[in-house]
């Protein structure tokens, strides 16, 4: 790297949203990207130590994060991972770089669900819960149905969803972990905008904030949610289980979901960084589900597909003070990124499954994953696999997800993918031609 | 150590070629790649990718050439830069 390139830390752990090679294209002639990864990561990631360190230049950090990060002399900081979040804010404030946020700890839920209030930007009700007795407490404040979920991280797992005081009497003997929760309000669900039946209730927002002005990249719908069975504390793990570029939302709608992010944004005093929000969207209205401070998972390489800038090229220069260049997507088909999850977490993959098989799916144009017959389905994150999807429009990407779904589930059979009751969520809209028997949906 | 089931006598370019598209398919589960092919677009990730190249490092006994699995990603390219480094420490020409 040249030595006169400015030096961009990145705190990186495994699972964040820019992976290895996305950091090396994206500093590519920019900055010299210094890997800044804990020891505890360092020591259970070998490979990614190594593959870094032949790549770029890596530090390994210990406990003293601001004293540590102020010693490697770097001209900004970025992280794309939940993890680091807290920490990071901590430096950029300590060390003067850029991305600092005026207000403490806006990711922490409860903090941000109260700035959220107080600004106007939401109505949802929250209370802090860390022990059975407060859980009754907080019921009592917030009203049910509510979910429990912890305060930081965005997992989606850990959470309860109370829908009645048999769901509040029953929590105390389900859950280990009391530290550090959270009690909301569930905000109410309904159907998508559109009318399509396959298209969930919520969306994504993109968004490069540079210097406090918002500029929205990209607007993702999703597709239904799917909740984990069985008992223990993953119970009720959400998965989600798909991306779609672009959105298919009314104007008023879209216009909307825009407003509210760039005041839920204003509200949390983001100045410069790139975000991901998610919000529950309906004919009504919209309302924040939750702000992240940090690229969305998988969305940046969508975007690109579609025509779009770079979004972790934005952080970079957004943590170095530049302003960025951005351009929303431009092509006009959709882009689905589908991950069809197993409807039990727990033991191995009993099906045989090869990555040719699901290529060969009607609108596949990448296998990004395939659960490997005898791993641990926690191996793919308890997805069976991954694939991206391109239709040609709207109203031809739903049957063509409910057919990729379908197929996976029987290639799946063995794992039980055809009774999952996901599968239903993905129903046709009514007349609409099925891709899969030549017939239409009622 | 090298791979004793490449036939001796084969161009460093055909050994490279035949090792890293070996690898390559093994890892991606596929047949017939392209050379223009990306790794990363074709579902490669970092965890794929490093068993790749401890892989084809072992088979070849090379040190393999990261730089351009994670900048190019092309089958093409990583072929090419493996042939290069094979050339190299056998005191041939690729």
């Amino acid at each position: 790297m040249s030595g006169t390139l400015p030096r961009l830390g990145v705190l990186h752990a495994p699972h964040a949203a820019a992976n290895l090679r996305d950091l090396v294209l994206a500093g590519r002639d920019r900055c010299e990207v210094v890997l800044v990864v804990r020891r505890e990561v360092a020591a259970a990631e070998p490979d990614m130590v190594r593959l870094g360190r032949a790549l770029t230049t890596v530090e390994v950090i210990g406990d003293d994060v601001p004293r540590e990060l102020a010693a490697l002399g770097l001209d900004g900081l970025v992280t794309f991972h939940d993890a680091e979040l807290e920490a990071y804010d901590a430096a950029v404030r300590d060390l003067g770089l850029p991305g600092a946020t005026e207000v403490d700890h806006p990711w922490d839920k409860l903090v941000q669900r109260r700035l959220l209030n107080a600004a106007g930007v939401s109505t949802v009700r929250s209370a802090p819960v860390d022990s059975p007795e407060g859980l009754v407490a907080a019921a009592a404040e917030v009203g049910l149905p509510a979910v429990l979920k912890p305060r930081r991280g965005t997992a989606s797992t850990d959470l309860s969803f109370l829908t009645g005081p048999a769901d509040l009497e029953a929590e105390p003997g389900r859950r280990e972990n009391w530290s550090g929760l959270v009690l909301e309000q569930m905000i109410e669900r309904a159907a998508h905008p559109s009318g399509r039946r396959w298209l969930a209730d919520y969306v994504s927002v993109e968004t490069v904030t540079h210097q406090g002005e918002h500029t929205h990249v990209a607007v993702f719908d999703k597709t239904p949610l799917a909740v984990a069975g069985g008992d223990g504390p993953c119970r009720h793990a959400v998965r989600e289980t798909g991306d779609v570029l672009p959105a298919q939302l009314p104007p008023h709608v879209y216009e909307a979901v825009l407003a509210t992010t760039s005041a839920a944004l204003d509200a949390l005093t983001v100045r410069d960084r790139v975000s991901h929000t998610e919000l529950r969207v309906s004919q009504d209205g919209v309302e924040v589900i939750e702000v992240n401070g940090r690229l969305g998972g998988e969305v940046a390489g969508m975007i690109g597909m579609m025509g779009g800038s770079g979004l972790v090229r934005a952080a970079f220069d957004l943590a170095l003070g530049r302003r960025p260049e951005v351009a929303a997507p431009t092509r006009p088909d959709v882009l689905i990124s589908l991950y069809v999850p197993f409807p039990e977490r727990s033991g191995p993959v009993r099906a045989t499954v090869t990555r040719t098989q699901v290529r060969e799916l009607p609108g596949v144009v990448r296998v990004d994953e395939v659960a490997r017959h005898g791993a641990a389905r926690a191996d793919t994150a308890f997805h069976a696999v991954k694939v991206l999807i391109i239709a040609p429009d709207a109203d031809a990407a739903g049957p063509l997800v409910r057919t990729v779904a379908t197929r996976v589930a029987r290639l799946f059979e063995a794992d039980g993918l055809g009774a999952d009751p996901w599968l239903d969520q993905l129903a046709g809209d009514p007349g609409e031609p099925s891709a899969e028997t030549g017939g239409t949906t009622t | 150590m090298q791979d004793k089931h490449i036939p001796v006598g084969r161009t460093v370019v055909d050994r490279a070629t035949a090792v890293v598209t070996e690898e390559w398919c093994r890892a991606l589960d596929m047949t017939d790649p392209s050379p223009d092919d990306d790794f990363f677009q074709a579902g490669g990730n970092s965890l794929l990718i490093a068993t790749m190249i401890d892989r084809v490092e072992q088979r070849l006994g090379i040190l393999f050439p990261v730089e351009v699995a994670f900048i190019d990603g092309t089958l093409g390219a990583m072929t090419e830069a493996c042939a290069e480094r094979l050339a190299t420490a056998e005191g041939t020409t690729a």
